[in-house]
């Protein structure tokens, strides 16, 4: 897998990793980003259990992985957090955090981890790490599941999108960053036609996240927003009628 | 925590391979569906039983007859049914015993790629190995109790098998009386010919499912040896 360190300041750092070439033909590809600070480390969306020996093998190379005290699930999709009971095998005291509404499915994963869960509610919460940083859970509801969360970073002012932003990106574009903003439409419109399903919910979500100081927005699939491009994503987002089978 | 020189790829048992893990899964689920069906098949047999006991009521010729049919039908029926109840506990242990053995290949399987991949020169080798034996010794013991599972099992379609074993005198009895006792011919028949049914049934499933217990603990003892 690609590894790009997005961010680095006094021990507080993050990671995305992207692209994995060995990933097979049939799976959707996915970022996995690592938030390091101080002596704790928190995993995004770790991913579904295809992918796991490439993404443990890929994390340990920054971080021990008993280091990895958080998991944060935005929602509940396979490509998000099957790989649960793997990391959890590994990590044994880890907290992980999920919507509230799906943690009864998210235990489908592995039941035998369900006293880690830690059921964030509709409106959000801080998690603080124990170097007192400070992330935070965004409610995105209905973006694309009827219980899912962005997580922002005040340090990074990097907000973690899940699959809001997200793109089908051809085989042989392997870009982390977004080149083109204009060009990248077409890998991600489709997509966010079709599965966002509530105009009022993603107008929410942007009326939030305007308010938000952000350097780069990034989804769990496709190419990562950085500067005037997130400005760019959410008006065109704003403009997007979705919910759209057709 | 071990020095990360030791910590070779060897160290890791082997993870048993994926399509020995599913044909074992497999045959484990034959199995207590296989026993699931036998329960059908003595409800048929307590029909029969059910039925001589009418016509043994209603019959002045045939009574006699169809008595010492009735009392060997409810006869079998209990012996059957004691081995059922053994196998369909057995079975569901077995059933619950594959399935994680199965969940816990798919992990080793995945642990050992993150290893080859190159956690083993991170400093999660260690932790990763710690975990991988610890899931290993599960599966080992896991594979343990199927076999032990199974070894009671056969023991229970040997019981099965013994159980039937009068069934064709029995019908033998049937077909006598039938010559003596012209006007129940068409319920003794009918009588006779689902016993016979039945113990076909019977001898049929236990040769398959023996047969699946056999190549489960050979696969079994194979794995154990390589792990």
């Amino acid at each position: 897998m690609e590894k790009t360190q997005l961010f680095s300041e006094g021990g507080h750092s993050w990671y995305a990793f992207c692209r994995d070439p060995e990933k097979a033909e049939h799976i959707i590809d996915t970022n996995e980003y690592l938030i390091v600070s101080g002596n704790e480390a928190m995993a995004l969306d770790p991913g579904g259990t295809e992918i796991f020996p490439q993404v443990v093998s890929a994390f340990s190379e920054e971080v021990a992985i008993d280091k990895i005290r958080y998991f944060f699930a935005s929602h509940q999709d396979p490509d998000i957090i099957s790989s649960l009971p793997l990391w959890m095998g590994m990590c044994r005291d880890a907290k992980v955090y999920m919507p509230w509404l799906w943690a009864g499915f998210i235990a489908h994963f592995g039941h035998e981890y369900a006293e880690c869960f830690e059921k964030v509610p509709d409106e959000g919460m801080d998690i603080r790490f124990a170097t007192g940083k400070t992330v935070t859970l965004v409610p995105a509801h209905y973006c694309h599941s009827s219980g899912n969360f962005s997580l922002y970073d005040p340090t990074a002012k990097i907000l973690f999108s899940g699959d809001i932003g997200a793109a089908l990106l051809p085989p042989d574009d392997n870009h982390v960053f977004v080149e083109d903003f204009d060009r990248h439409i077409k890998y991600m419109e489709g997509f966010h036609r079709r599965w966002m399903p509530s105009n009022s919910a993603k107008n929410k979500w942007i009326a939030q996240v305007r308010e938000l100081d952000i350097k780069m927005l990034c989804p769990q699939h496709g190419a990562i927003f950085r500067g005037e491009q997130v400005k760019d994503f959410l008006d065109w987002f704003e403009r997007l009628e979705v919910a759209s089978a057709g | 925590m071990a020095p990360l020189a030791l910590l070779s790829t060897n160290q890791l048992p082997a993870v048993p391979p994926h399509e020995d893990i599913v044909q074992l899964f497999k045959h484990c689920m034959e199995f207590t569906l296989s026993s699931a069906q036998f329960q059908d098949k003595t409800e048929d047999l307590r029909r029969v039983g059910i039925n001589a006991q009418i016509l043994a009521a209603h019959s002045i010729t045939g009574g006699a007859a169809l008595g010492v049919l009735v009392s060997e039908i409810g006869r079998l029926t209990i012996d059957i049914n004691e081995t059922l109840a053994e196998l369909s506990s057995s079975g569901s242990v077995l059933a619950r015993t594959a399935m994680a053995i199965t969940a816990l290949g798919d992990r080793l399987g995945r642990y050992r790629r993150a290893w080859d991949k190159g956690l083993a020169s991170s400093s999660s080798a260690s932790l990763l190995r710690d975990h991988y034996l610890e899931s290993h010794a599960e599966m080992v013991n896991d594979l343990r109790v199927i076999h032990s599972s199974l070894l009671v099992n056969r023991s229970g379609l040997e019981d099965l098998r013994r159980a039937t074993v009068f069934i064709p005198a029995l019908v033998s009895l049937l077909n006598i009386n039938v010559a003596e006792y012209r006007e129940s011919e068409e319920q003794f028949g009918v009588a006779a010919a689902e016993l016979r049914a039945f113990r076909d049934f019977i001898v049929e499933s236990c040769e398959r499912m023996d047969h699946g217990v056999s190549d489960s603990l050979s696969m079994i003892q194979r794995l154990l040896a390589k792990g």
